[in-house]
């Protein structure tokens, strides 16, 4: 089903040899181009099924990884050049640009070391996280929060304690616990995914919703309506965002804010309102069984929470994964405050842009980074804004590999894209990366605009309902020269907006890496 | 097709060699085995006593079975009975049948031969000799066969040893001292036991059925089974009927031609346009099955970027219309007689496709091509013959490949005459062919009396055994030395002068069996230089001749056991996995007898041993065994486990199959033993390395490494030998601790594996250790395997449940009722009881876990372990509490059951598991009888130690 990815691989893989030898030419610049990939070579029998990622020292320097098969790796060297195992062959490129092959020596060579055995299936990992936590690595099991110590100092795992248990579980599949992430109420959180099959009725209380753990153990219920919420992550304003995967009552892949109380659509979760710890109740007992756009669904319920924004399916993924917030800086490129989310089908990184209108969240999903060897569940940055990412996709499959682990840093250059995309009034105000060409920017022809909405019911997935371009009316450049105001015929609110801007050159003449953005508009601004 | 091509004309080139081969054959007279001049052997092979009835010596003479002959029609054509009978010592020179019409005229020999051989041929037959074929692969395979897996040990060889199983560095070696190697006998000292002209004898199909099992026709064994699969019995049979090969491929063959293509394709089709990597012929239809075959670097079935085709021919049962359905991830299609039935084209996730064709009864060419671009795949191709309720897999007995027509020579017309039928047994009773063959049918058994044995003067003038054979007696192609040898054992029979010990027996019977044609025992035996080269590697390994070569016998009375006889003569278990060449089965009352004679000829060739035994000496060996002492690992395997590169014999069988004082002797000085064995002696100069292990000293040594490998896999895995494959949790050095949700435990099961292979789990959602159980761990399957999150099921039998209930109570009273586990209201229940709180656990060096939890103001530590024991299991569960406020009251469940029996202090649960109580206990452990069930327990009194309440104890389980 790949065999184009291949070969685009195949193409990336060549153009590695030499940055300088693109430069010269009047080519297309590739992602390739500003944010250079490498995969970690597994030995023998190690099944890197990458399920979490974090540091064990401060300093950041030594990776830990935990698996889907329940064990925790450490993973010495990470920031290697040329990752490769004691043995291995390595390209070294000489003065005259001749490549030979090489014994990789210590400078290259990553070791894996295993911490611990027996986990069952945890995806995350979250290491001191202090607010009152005591010390050590935290991650969540399908039933249990733990917290792992190494007493002796040996790389090995001596203490495995259940930190937090209080939620239940069945025994099925579907069963997963995502997280923890730290809040910046300084809570863990964790999403608990929904049983699949088998009736939709909750058995164990809090499957399906997203819950928060203090630093003495103690659980409080965040809100339900959650379905298969593979992603958690702090994003704008530090608020806390979930990804959810396309299924039953989840038209497609979504991202939203996990705001206490809200019901988010799922209707698994609704059982567990009658439990004491349930602080709140919402005002319906049950959920709209009929198709119903999206915009009348959350007129109708006040306290159903419409997504920050859909990811349209399949061109942004199929099932979207982590969440992490660019806190870089600026090391890792122009996109720092910005989040980036993963996907597992399609092995690919995809940034958001989001904005708050009217309190509430909401934006635009850009592609930045495809085509990775392992499917993406888990990213994690490193020192110096490197960004780690790798996962397995077993079971529902993707990426050229079933599992690894992958990394990606900036090579400095600045690639011309849409860096921002905010609701107006009549239409949307585009920044870019680089300074535009006034003449391709301000032509209404340089851009297209279609539009659509998703129903909300218990189907699983939907398609996109009432699609129909939209007119651009006009294109206008700001002083700036890096920004441009588009108006619009119509604007629905609750539509994604989808915008390619092929016809758009920067000023030193390229195209935009990445044409296409794709803006959830729940809400339109008066101003 | 491009590679059988190619390999037809090298076969023809040595079809010609052959020919040639086979007139150069030796003429020896009789071949009957290891030395044809041995004149006892001669007597049983030549079936003397079938006539002579032997009396007394019927005991010293082996017992030859001629081939039964019921249903000779069956395998055998009438040209080849007829110019067999005719002239059985020029058709098959060597043959020990005797020539029994000679003296008939001329004229009456052909009529005779006729009615004989209608008679045969009424026996099951006639053969139809037109359904057979083959592929030239098959042919290939079997020659291969042929002078790898022993056939050409007694058998002419036709070929040169396969180049590619012979490793170079031995055959260096064995040029630099042949002595050492090989017995050092020339060819000619001992002939190839004949084969007849079988390309006009027999068809494929029936000589693969002959040697699928020749036992049946041949009861004595002369003819012994290599444990052939079917593939390799037909791969031989058209290997030996060669000759027959022709390029008319009309005759099919079962199994479908499968053809392996690398790069995925959004067309199918574009596959053809590349050059095939794997070719093979396929019982069915089965991808994956399929996919196994092909070899890749890392030994894993292609995953993304192949392309496969399957073609061949499909026998179609009945006319009718036919639906075929496809279920294919990505492309597929699928064509009969040429036109596309299924389409189910282009780059896809699983889709189903359909299409109905009319077809008539018989073959039909068929091709199915798939291509797998990226992502997950799959294939299945499913029929649905006219009034069949639905879909099924097309059964592999329907799928042929095209192979080629293989014909009997001389084949003609022949049908069976009834009248010749008659005259033919007639004559069959008539010229005492009964005497030694059965053919169904009753005959006089006293047609000509002959003198008895014991009274047959061996040097009258045309006697069978003279130069010139009287008229009317069976004319034997004897030669002079062996007409000698056959009256002097004669002479010695009726002298009572036959030397009878065990080793004469062994040396009839390894004689008559040709075992010497593989093995030596003392001076005697061992393939001569130029057949040792045909004793291969099954795979290249580094180990000398002893890699190749069949073992010698000198002692092997001393050396192997009851079962390691048994294993080696009746069943189908290689223990030298990288040997090409196999051990021939001749049949249990063929070889039984000979296990005694061998015992009793070697005893005392080796000191026998009786090894002491202690559960310590099982660690110490596995220690000794292991990666950090004697690393016997880096050589030989552990049952499925090895580390890299290790093919030695597997070390988990040495107790059963080896008598522990060989075992001790062998390991002193296998130098002494075998010289030039690979086998490294871990003591030099009678010194160890390892002076703190079993006290230093080198019998206590060897009796702890035979402790250890006595138990079976009881005592864990040798030292640094990490389990491989499967999906079994195989704890090792380490204890395994493992979470999943386990079938009779909860969601919140956590499994502790020992490598003593006792294991328990804990039940973290109870809080109590919930079950214990012996031999394997758990599986992985259900907890890796695809999406995964399934149940576990324990793989054992012997399973031991812990009382249901907390383990831990305040009684009012001592016939309070024991609280009962919180129910269970939903499937995910917390069925924690109230104030109990589970914190986890702790893992010690050796990944040992103990269990932490609160009981309300009790903080429980809870450690399980187990130790070596020879018979039974022991589970040990070690108790810690702590409290800073007494606690009264308080009892431990231990156990319960219908029964329980108190003895010393040991507690008897329902005639099955042994508690026992150790620890600093103030309280008695009591039975009581509550709810019609017993249980046992314990009062747990707490006693004060630096400001705290705390209880200490241990139950101990034992089963």
């Amino acid at each position: 089903m790949r065999a184009t990815k291949l070969l685009a691989s195949l193409i990336l893989s060549l153009t590695l040899v030499s940055t300088l030898a693109i430069a010269q030419q009047p080519k297309t610049p590739t992602e390739n181009d500003y944010y250079r990939m490498v995969t970690f070579p597994l030995p023998d029998g190690l099944v890197l099924e990458l399920s979490g990622l974090g540091w064990l020292d401060k300093e950041q320097t030594r990776l830990i990884a935990c698996t889907r098969r329940g064990e925790l790796w450490l993973i010495e060297n990470p920031y290697s050049e040329q990752p490769a195992l004691t043995g291995q062959k390595i390209n070294v490129t000489d003065a005259a640009g001749k490549t030979s092959q090489v014994t990789a020596t210590e400078k290259e060579i990553v070791t894996y070391k295993q911490m611990l055995f027996g986990m069952h299936e945890p995806l995350g990992i979250l290491v001191n996280p202090g607010h009152g936590f005591p010390n050590g690595i935290y991650l969540a099991q399908r039933t249990e929060l733990t917290r792992l110590e190494d007493l002796d100092g040996d790389d090995r795992i001596d203490v495995v304690e259940t930190f937090c248990n209080s939620w239940e579980i069945n025994g099925n599949y579907h069963e997963y616990s995502f997280g923890p992430k730290l809040g910046k109420d300084g809570n863990l959180w964790i999403n608990l995914n929904r049983p699949f099959g088998g009736g939709q009725e909750a058995q164990g209380y809090w499957r399906g919703w997203s819950i928060k753990i203090d630093n003495k153990g103690k659980m409080h219920p965040v809100c339900p309506g959650l379905r298969s919420p593979a992603g958690l992550g702090k994003s704008l304003d530090g608020e806390m965002f979930f990804t959810d995967n396309q299924g039953d009552h989840v038209a497609s892949g979504k991202l939203a804010h996990l705001k206490p109380g809200v019901f988010h659509g799922q209707p698994t979760g609704l059982e567990s309102l009658d439990h004491p710890l349930a602080n709140f109740k919402l005002p319906f007992a049950d959920y709209p069984k009929r198709g119903m756009k999206w915009g009348d669904a959350v007129k109708a319920n006040p306290k159903l929470m419409a997504p920050a924004l859909w990811f349209p399916y399949p061109q942004m993924g199929k099932s979207q994964t982590d969440i992490l917030h660019d806190t870089t800086g600026g090391k890792f490129g122009p996109f720092a405050g910005q989040t980036f989310v993963g996907d597992l089908s399609n092995a690919l990184v995809m940034r958001v842009f989001m904005e708050k209108v009217e309190g509430e969240y909401q934006g635009a999903c850009f592609h930045f980074r495809r085509d990775f060897t392992p499917p993406i569940l888990r990213m994690a940055w490193g020192k110096g804004g490197t960004m780690f990412a790798g996962g397995s996709s077993r079971g529902w499959g993707g990426g050229r590999a079933p599992y690894g682990l992958s990394r990606i840093t900036w090579t400095g250059q600045v690639p011309f894209e849409i860096h921002e995309m905010r609701a107006r009034p009549n239409g949307f105000e585009l920044t870019f990366t680089k300074p535009v060409d006034p003449a391709t920017a301000g032509d209404i022809k340089s851009y297209a605009m279609n539009t659509y909405t998703h129903l909300y019911y218990s189907n699983y997935g939907d398609k996109r309902q009432d699609e129909h371009p939209v007119k651009v009316t006009s294109a206008t450049v700001g002083k700036d020269g890096k920004s441009v105001l588009i108006t619009l015929d119509s604007m629905q609110p609750y539509y994604v907006h989808g915008l390619t801007a092929s016809g758009v050159r920067s000023s030193d003449g390229l195209p935009l890496l990445h044409p296409e953005a794709f803006y959830t508009l729940n809400r339109i601004p008066k101003k | 097709m491009k590679t059988l091509r190619s390999s037809f004309a090298f076969v023809t080139c040595f079809l010609l060699y052959s020919l040639l081969a086979n007139n150069s054959q030796a003429a020896d007279g009789i071949v009957t085995g290891y030395d044809s001049t041995n004149g006892r052997a001669l007597l049983g092979e030549l079936k003397c006593a079938a006539c002579h009835t032997p009396g007394t010596a019927s005991a010293l003479l082996s017992n030859k079975e001629a081939p039964n002959l019921s249903k000779v029609g069956t395998r055998v054509t009438p040209q080849y009975l007829r110019a067999y009978l005719a002239s059985p010592h020029s058709v098959k020179k060597g043959t020990p049948m005797p020539d029994m019409i000679q003296h008939l005229p001329k004229a009456q020999q052909a009529s005779v031969v006729e009615a004989l051989t209608h008679y045969l041929v009424s026996r099951g037959g006639p053969l139809d000799q037109r359904s057979s074929g083959a592929s030239m692969g098959e042919i290939v395979r079997g020659r291969e066969l042929y002078h790898t897996i022993g056939c050409v040990a007694c058998h002419q060889p036709f070929d040169g040893p396969p180049k590619h199983k012979i490793d170079p560095a031995a055959a260096a070696r064995r040029d630099a001292e042949p002595a050492n190697a090989v017995a050092g006998k020339n060819d000619t000292d001992h002939p190839h036991i004949p084969l007849p002209p079988l390309a006009m004898k027999t068809t494929v199909d029936a000589l693969a059925e002959f040697l699928q099992n020749p036992l049946a026709v041949r009861a004595s064994g002369r003819m012994p089974s290599l444990s052939l699969k079917p593939s390799e019995s037909r791969g031989l049979a058209a290997y030996l009927l060669r000759d027959q090969y022709t390029e008319d491929q009309t005759a099919p063959a079962s199994g479908i031609g499968f053809v392996f293509y690398e790069g995925g394709f959004s067309k199918v089709a574009d596959m053809l346009k590349g050059t095939p990597k794997f070719e093979a012929l396929m019982p069915d239809l089965d991808l994956r099955n399929a996919l196994a075959k092909v070899p890749t670097p890392n030994k894993k079935p292609p995953g993304t970027n192949f392309s496969v085709r399957f073609h061949g021919l499909i026998v179609i049962p009945a006319d009718g219309e036919y639906k075929f359905a496809t279920r294919a991830d990505d492309g597929c299609v699928l064509s009969i007689d040429g036109k596309v039935v299924v389409n189910n084209d282009g780059i896809h996730p699983p889709q189903n496709r359909e299409g109905k064709v009319t077809l008539t009864k018989g073959r039909h060419s068929l091709e199915v091509l798939f291509s797998q671009s990226g992502g997950g795949y799959e294939m299945f191709v499913t029929w649905q013959p006219p009034g069949a309720p639905k879909l099924v897999p097309i059964p592999s007995g329907l799928l042929l490949n095209e192979a080629a027509a293989m014909i009997p020579k001389g084949i003609a017309d022949f049908k069976l005459d009834p009248v010749q039928v008659e005259q033919g047994k007639q004559w069959f009773g008539k010229l005492q062919c009964a005497s030694c063959h059965q053919t169904g049918d009753k005959f006089d058994p006293s047609v000509t009396p002959a003198p008895a044995l014991l009274q047959v003067n061996g040097t009258r003038e045309g006697s069978c055994i003279a130069e010139k054979v009287a008229a009317g007696r069976p004319h034997f192609d004897l030669n002079a030395r062996q007409r000698r040898a056959l009256r002097d054992s004669l002479a010695a029979l009726q002298q009572n002068k036959v030397p009878n010990k065990p080793e004469d027996q062994i040396h009839l019977a390894m004689t008559s069996m040709n075992c010497y044609a593989c093995h030596q025992r003392g001076d005697q035996g061992g393939p001569s230089i130029a057949k040792s080269d045909y004793f291969v590697y099954d795979k290249l390994v580094d180990l000398g001749d002893e890699g190749r070569l069949a073992p010698p016998l000198h002692e092997v009375g001393a050396k192997l056991t009851q079962k390691g006889f048994e294993d080696m003569l009746l069943r189908d278990q290689k223990y030298r996995t990288y040997m090409a060449t196999r051990m021939p089965k001749f049949g249990p009352n063929n070889v039984l007898p000979l296990i005694a004679h061998f015992e009793k000829a070697d005893a005392g060739k080796t000191p026998t041993h009786q090894p002491t035994f202690s559960p310590r000496m099982v660690d110490e060996g596995r220690f000794l065994l292991g990666k950090t002492a004697l690393s016997c690992i880096n050589c030989h395997t552990w049952g499925p486990h090895r580390l890299p590169g290790a093919e030695g014999m597997d070390l988990q069988v040495t107790a059963s199959r080896l008598q522990p004082g060989w075992f001790q002797s062998w390991l002193k000085d296998p130098q002494k033993m075998r010289p030039g064995t690979r086998m490294p002696t871990a003591w030099p100069q009678g010194k160890t390395f390892f002076k703190d292990v079993a006290g230093g000293d080198v019998d206590r040594q060897i009796d702890a490494i035979w402790a250890f490998l006595s138990v079976g896999n009881k005592g864990g895995f040798p030292k640094g030998l990490a389990p491989n494959g499967g999906n079994m949790l195989e704890p090792s050095d380490e204890t395994i601790v493992f979470r999943t949700f386990l079938n009779q435990v909860s969601a919140h099961a956590i499994l502790v594996g020992f490598r003593q292979r006792t294991h328990m789990a804990f039940d973290a959602n109870r809080i109590r250790s919930s079950l214990a159980w012996t031999g394997q761990f758990v599986e992985t399957r259900h907890a890796w395997d695809g999406r995964a999150g399934q149940y576990a099921q324990i793989p054992s039998n012997d399973v031991i449940k812990l009382p249901e209930g907390p383990a831990f109570s305040q009684l009012a009273s001592q016939t309070t009722p024991w609280p009962k586990d919180k129910p269970k209201e939903r499937i995910g229940s917390n069925r924690t009881p109230e104030g109990w709180q589970f914190r986890g656990y702790r893992l010690d060096k050796e990944r040992n876990p103990t269990f932490l939890y609160n009981i309300k103001s009790i903080n429980v530590e809870e450690t399980p372990s187990t130790a070596f024991l020879q018979e039974t299991a022991l589970l040990k569960r070690a108790f810690s509490l702590k409290t800073d406020t007494p606690v009264s009251s308080f009892y431990f469940l231990a156990a319960d059951g219908q029964k329980i029996v108190e003895q010393d202090g040991v507690y008897l649960v329902d005639d099955r598991v042994r508690y026992k109580f150790t620890g600093s206990l103030s309280g008695k452990p009591f039975i009581r009888e509550i709810e019609g069930k017993q249980q046992l327990l314990l009062p747990i009194d707490f006693t004060q130690k630096n400001n705290q309440h705390v209880a200490d104890f241990s139950v101990e389980m034992n089963w």
